[in-house]
């Protein structure tokens, strides 16, 4: 048996323990059972200012004043609608922290209300989550109710039951329901009986706090998960803002290198195109200085070349200026092996489906080279639904599994980040097919 | 001729190329717009334009280019940021694809190629960038039947070379170019041609076909 400890110990585990009776949690629950009674007492007061209209209006209803019971009804919903609401705060602070008794484990904190006057109102009055409180303390407050007199009861003929022995003798009989006795055997064995009362008492007192617990918890977590919900919605959004300011970012890096640097490096290799023309010109093409030149001239032409597929790599221009199609056609252009690239896209998509589409396509496209071993690809592109979807295939070796750090998990991380999705048929052998979706709108 | 490039430190760096092969720029222009007014203005005999150009800078220069192209087989040079097939289609269905050229900006500083590659097209011949053939010639699964030095005669035909011209880049002889040239067009089913113009845009429009 664990010990009766455990930081994640509650009374519902300890009641499926055989020795649930000798340890602590019958007498927290027993607590918790008679604490009903401080918070029935602390509201009975506003629950008396709803009951009364209605009680009234059930008087008059008996005596056929339909006019006065449906006034003094509305009057007493009225009140509830008013009351309720404002009740539920103090009956789950309440509750919130008797649950502890029962189940140490921190219950989700309601949120606390606005201290605008105007939003306080709204909060308090207007929103589900309140109106989900108030019909918590308005079940709560009976249902408590209703545990505390059952136990009540039955604890008390229990104990009747226990004192039989003492209380018999041949002049005051022992009566349970219809039947007597004066026996002394006979009120041993009802002692007996009350007992096992006792023990099942105990039982229901503590399933009944457990109960309690469980619809405390209820109704605070579905507000918990919501809010995670809607917190992970915004995380979601921020992830997808993230992306596309990284995607605007290196079109900027771009268009600055491509108006800035290239143009730069163009004119200078140019110039120095022209100057390789003079020198030969002026002192043939054996002159050192010619070689100087040449040399300078091809070095200038490496680096252009070098420069331009660093900008491209960055963002290629023509995905911007012409779209997906021609720049995937482009990338593919410069692969060691054939690729066949098919689109039924008749307008171009949005320009961050585009991106994303490119880059997703473009990490395909140097798996396929660097671990499929392939000889042929192709890529085709359509829309399908409201998504676009690339597809790649390949005749390589397959077997292609999604690692951390991997180029499919770096394109599945790409696409989820605008909603979009990734699809893996690699089977060992081949082919591999690569299906990438992205939703046209968000 | 008339210069249209909206890069200024480009502009005048190819203006001084330009002046030191030859030619005498009348007008360099920004944009596709003055391009139009400079060609109106001048009546040039060759346009060189960049394709990327304001206020849109995605293909005004080749719009531009087509569009001047409509009146008479004016003699136009577009130079692209990057290889697309589309845009060298247009400029090829332009006036027949006689007197064009259409070659990546980087091209410009292999200055002496450059130069000859402009006075092809004011001859009316038509140029094509090598990348652009490559990539036309890597995608025609029929080319499998010519040889290795077939293809290779091919690739420089396709981008406008006279069969001269091929002979000094493949160091052989004009004769053995011509050999080579008369196979590779029986094995395309294309018609023999004396004019090497009209045998570079049979070549092309069976590239594009096969594509």
């Amino acid at each position: 048996m664990p010990p009766a400890t455990t930081p994640d110990d509650n009374a519902w585990r300890a009641l499926r323990r055989r020795r649930f009776l000798l340890g602590r949690w019958p007498w927290r629950a027993l607590a918790h059972t008679m604490s009903t009674l401080v918070v029935w007492v602390v509201f009975a007061i506003p629950c008396l200012a709803v009951g009364v209209p209605i009680g009234g209006a059930i008087a008059e209803l008996s005596r056929g004043q339909v006019l006065s019971a449906s006034g003094l009804l509305l009057l007493g919903l009225a009140l509830g609608f008013i009351v309720l609401p404002l009740l539920a705060t103090p009956v789950l602070a309440l509750d919130r922290w008797r649950a502890r008794l029962v189940d140490p484990t921190r219950l989700a904190a309601p949120p606390r209300a606005p201290s605008v006057p105007g939003a306080w109102l709204r909060d308090r009055y207007l929103t589900v989550r309140r109106w989900r409180y108030a019909g918590y303390a308005a079940a709560t407050l009976v249902l408590q109710g209703a545990i505390l007199a059952t136990v009540s009861l039955l604890a008390t003929s229990a104990g009747a039951l226990i004192a039989a022995p003492v209380l018999v003798s041949d002049e005051d009989p022992v009566s349970v329901g219809p039947w007597q006795t004066t026996s002394s055997s006979a009120a041993l064995l009802l002692a007996l009986l009350g007992l096992a009362l006792l023990v099942g008492v105990v039982y229901a007192w503590t399933a009944g706090a457990c109960l309690q617990v469980a619809l405390l918890r209820r109704t605070l977590e579905a507000d918990h998960a919501r809010r995670l919900a809607e917190e992970l919605t915004e995380v979601g959004a921020s992830r997808t803002r993230l992306v596309e300011s990284f995607d605007s970012e290196r079109r900027r890096i771009e268009r600055d290198l491509h108006d800035g640097a290239q143009q730069r490096l163009v004119t200078l290799a140019m110039g120095l195109g022209v100057a390789r023309l003079e020198v030969v010109d002026a002192l043939g093409a054996d002159h050192p200085a010619a070689h100087g030149v040449a040399a300078a001239h091809e070095q200038a032409k490496v680096l252009m070349d070098e420069l331009r597929a660093f900008v491209r790599g960055i963002h290629p221009k023509v995905l911007t200026d012409v779209g997906l199609v021609a720049a995937i056609d482009q990338l593919t252009a410069s692969l060691p092996f054939p690729v066949t690239v098919t689109s039924s896209l008749t307008t171009r998509p949005a320009a961050h489906v585009e991106t994303t589409a490119y880059f997703a396509a473009s990490e395909a496209l140097t798996n396929i080279v660097r671990h499929s071993g392939a000889s042929r690809a192709s890529v085709s592109l359509g829309r399908d639904g409201g998504d676009i979807v690339v597809e790649l295939r390949d005749d390589g070796h397959g077997g292609a599994t999604p690692r951390p750090d991997s180029g499919l998990t770096w394109m599945a991380d790409r696409l989820a980040a605008v909603g979009g999705s990734l699809g893996l048929s690699s089977p060992p052998g081949g082919p591999t097919v690569v299906r990438m979706r992205i939703p046209e709108s968000r | 001729m008339v210069l249209a490039e909206d890069g200024t430190l480009l502009r005048e760096g190819l203006v001084g190329l330009l002046e030191r092969l030859g030619f005498e720029v009348v007008s360099a222009v920004g944009d596709a717009e003055a391009l139009i007014a400079a060609v109106d203005e001048h009546d040039p005999d060759l346009v060189v334009t960049d394709i990327r150009m304001p206020p849109g800078y995605s293909d005004e220069g080749l719009r531009a280019a087509c569009r001047l192209r409509t009146r008479r087989a004016l003699p136009v040079v577009a130079l692209s940021q990057y290889v697309e097939r589309s845009y060298a289609e247009d400029l090829l269905d332009s006036a027949g694809g006689r007197a064009v050229g259409y070659l990546l900006k980087d091209r410009v500083v292999d200055v002496a190629e450059f130069g000859q590659a402009l006075r092809t097209v004011v001859g009316g011949g038509t140029v094509v960038d090598p990348e652009v053939v490559r990539q036309l010639m890597r995608r025609s699964d029929p080319l499998d039947r010519l040889t290795e030095r077939e293809r290779g005669v091919l690739a420089l035909l396709a981008e406008g070379h006279s069969n001269l011209a091929i002979a000094e880049r493949l160091v052989v002889t004009e004769a053995a170019v011509n050999k080579h040239v008369g196979n590779i067009l029986s094995k395309l089913d294309l018609p023999p041609s004396a004019d090497s113009n009209r045998r570079v845009l049979a070549v092309l429009t069976w590239l594009r076909r096969h594509d």
